[in-house]
């Protein structure tokens, strides 16, 4: 027993170092100069919890002396707190890419104005890195929730109350249309903030003999082929398989469904640009129903919400190839995909829906009118050229928002490419690459200017509440 | 993979684990008799409310409906299952989670002493699962597991 115990005050006092190891890391990226305030406050929060690990392998070694433990147990509990420190390391890794030399500064005022319009306390960071991954997501609730009555609680008070992580791939940081899938990730936040699932989950029914039945179905089949597997395992299958799709299920597309209404088409326009490119249309997991269900309800929700006969032919025709894919049964793979099939129906659907509307404040919601303001106006402005940031009178112009910018963007993208590639210079013309890179500078610039006439607004209030 | 994806599910596991950790050191003071303090009595109450999710979970399927919890009814129950590996028929495991919930009824209220046999059988379990939450603590540093992976991503390498 006595070498257990010396052995796991060596791993401690092996952590530890490794814990000022991470501090000396710390100290070297806080000098770096990042665009956005979120990058400092993970590098403070991983300086801050490194400490307060140190400190929690020292309490450790009190348990080790305590002499209560087994030595398996011991072993569990002293590897658990030292794999923080690679937990650490993760967190550094995201704010790599999140510097000035790095990130798509333009981006952020105009990202971070909108996701404070619906979450005052929170914070962005974009990061861009070498690697085809386009990801986001808040980073401080979960670390808050880890952390809940640890030692290390407290480092939690450097994080903002939401602080989204937003990876971009280097090789594609220009391709600012793609961030009108922004608004599914917000979708999450306020799935959680506004208790969703409290009032969505008891309403999807559950076809009850179906469940019964699949137990029987699968214990019979896997009798006949000679390998059953004990039925007290099968249940635990069958229950895990069957809640953790629908719940995952049912929050991803009620995300994409606040996704349409804080962002209108751009949603739909960016997720099927991402979804075409590299997802299945009949591939699902146990947290992601398949493109195809997604695609079914953000079509259906356009058709309800706007007035899309009214689309441009272009638009409608692409619409319409969507929506007759959309149409078509996904085809699910194994009997739990098909038992959530057949759970999250139309009717489903719709309630998915209704429920995202009462989440989404009326003020954020985009609308049919902003659509057609939007495409009839920016647009034509983004084929002369004019970076569409601001709109009304010289004097009294006012910034245009983010999600105006990418439905007026993807509109050109869409409808006008061709007449947009015309005005080109014949070399900016040369291909459709170059062509669209032309037209996702000028996107870019109109989100910059739109934050730069953002900012001016606020100073003028800040000045006239005496603040500078 | 790419760590993003996997931080929601990494995180809820450390979080799981610390937990798992304390209830396992709480039955430990327990089966040597020291007397248990407000923390032990706090965390065995969490390990009475985890084997009732474990038993909900277990019913689920006779009644499926779905709320907020079953999420985390069905997490329970599978961890209950792993950490009970000899254990194969239906009503056995519902006979060892009432026997177990007993148990840590009886020390986090302090109404009983429950025998040491019986802080044992508890501790064990309680231990299998925390070392079961560790394994999948480290498959996802390690960029393995089932990830909460955004669909929007595309993910090579």
């Amino acid at each position: 027993m006595d070498s257990y115990k010396r052995i796991a005050k060596l791993k401690i006092q092996a952590a530890q170092e490794r814990a000022h190891a991470v501090l000396g890391e710390v100290a070297r990226v806080e000098n770096k100069v990042y665009v956005s305030p979120g990058s400092q406050n993970v590098v403070e929060f991983v300086g801050d919890a490194a400490r307060r690990i140190d400190g929690r392998l020292e309490m450790e070694q009190a348990v080790v002396d305590a002499d209560l433990l087994d030595p398996p147990e011991l072993e569990t509990r002293i590897h658990r707190v030292t794999s923080l420190i690679p937990f650490l390391h993760i967190l550094l890794g995201f704010v790599e890419g999140s510097d000035v030399h790095h990130s798509p500064g333009q981006l952020l005022p105009t990202l971070r104005r909108y996701t404070r319009s619906i979450f005052p306390a929170s914070e962005i960071v974009i990061s861009s890195k070498p690697e085809l991954n386009y990801a986001i997501q808040d980073i401080a609730g979960p670390l808050r929730k880890m952390f809940s009555g640890t030692s290390v609680e407290a480092s939690c008070a450097l994080l903002p109350e939401l602080l989204f992580m937003v990876n971009i791939p280097a090789a594609e940081s220009g391709q600012i249309l793609i961030h009108g899938v922004v608004s599914h990730e917000l979708g999450h936040a306020l799935y959680d903030r506004q208790e969703m699932a409290k009032k969505l989950l008891p309403k999807i029914k559950l076809n009850e003999s179906l469940v019964k039945g699949l137990t029987s179905t699968m214990y019979e089949n896997q009798l006949k082929q000679g390998h059953p597997t004990p039925e007290l395992r099968l249940r635990k299958q069958i229950t895990q398989e069957i809640t953790a799709r629908v719940n995952g299920w049912v929050k991803e597309l009620s995300s994409d469904a606040i996704g349409i209404y804080l962002f209108g088409p751009a949603l739909f326009f960016s997720a099927v640009h991402l979804l075409t490119s590299f997802g299945h249309l009949d591939e699902s997991s146990d947290t992601h129903p398949a493109p195809r269900l997604r695609v079914k309800l953000m079509i259906r929700m356009l058709k309800q919400l706007y007035t899309v006969e009214q689309w441009r032919p272009e638009l409608q025709s692409y619409l319409a190839d969507w929506d007759s894919v959309s149409a078509a049964p996904v085809k699910g793979t194994n009997p739990y995909d098909q038992l959530a099939l057949e759970t999250i129906n139309d009717a489903a659907l719709d309630l998915i829906s209704q429920e995202s509307q009462s989440a989404t404040a009326t003020t954020d919601r985009y609308s049919t009118e902003r659509f057609v303001r939007d495409t009839n106006e920016f647009s034509r402005l983004l084929l002369s050229h004019i970076p569409p940031g601001e709109a009304g009178p010289y004097s009294n112009a006012t910034s245009v928002g983010l999600a105006s910018i990418i439905n007026a963007g993807w509109h050109v993208y869409l409808c006008d490419f061709e007449a947009f590639r015309k005005t080109l210079h014949p070399n900016d013309a040369r291909t459709r690459y170059t062509t669209a890179a032309k037209l996702h500078e000028l996107v870019l610039k109109a989100l910059e200017i739109s934050g730069i006439r953002m900012a001016w607004e606020e100073a003028k209030v800040d000045s006239k509440l005496g603040k500078n | 993979m790419h760590t993003e994806h996997r931080f929601l599910d990494l995180a809820e596991s450390f979080k799981n684990g610390f937990l798992l950790d304390d209830i396992v050191l709480a039955l430990a003071r327990a089966e040597k008799g020291q007397p248990l303090g407000e923390n032990d009595r706090e965390v065995l109450g969490k390990a009475v409310s985890m084997l009732d999710f474990a038993e909900a979970g277990f019913r689920w399927v006779d009644n499926p409906e779905l709320t907020t919890e079953t999420r985390s009814a069905a997490t329970f129950f599978a961890r209950a299952v792993n950490a009970l590996p000899t254990v194969h028929a239906p009503d056995a495991f519902l006979k060892n989670i009432t026997e177990l919930k007993k148990t840590a009824v009886e020390l986090s209220t302090g109404a009983a002493t429950p025998t040491l046999e019986k802080v044992r059988l508890l501790r064990t379990f309680f231990y299998n699962t925390a070392q079961s939450e560790l394994d999948r603590t480290e498959q996802l540093l390690e960029g393995e597991g089932g990830a909460d992976v955004l669909k929007w991503t595309a993910t090579k390498g």
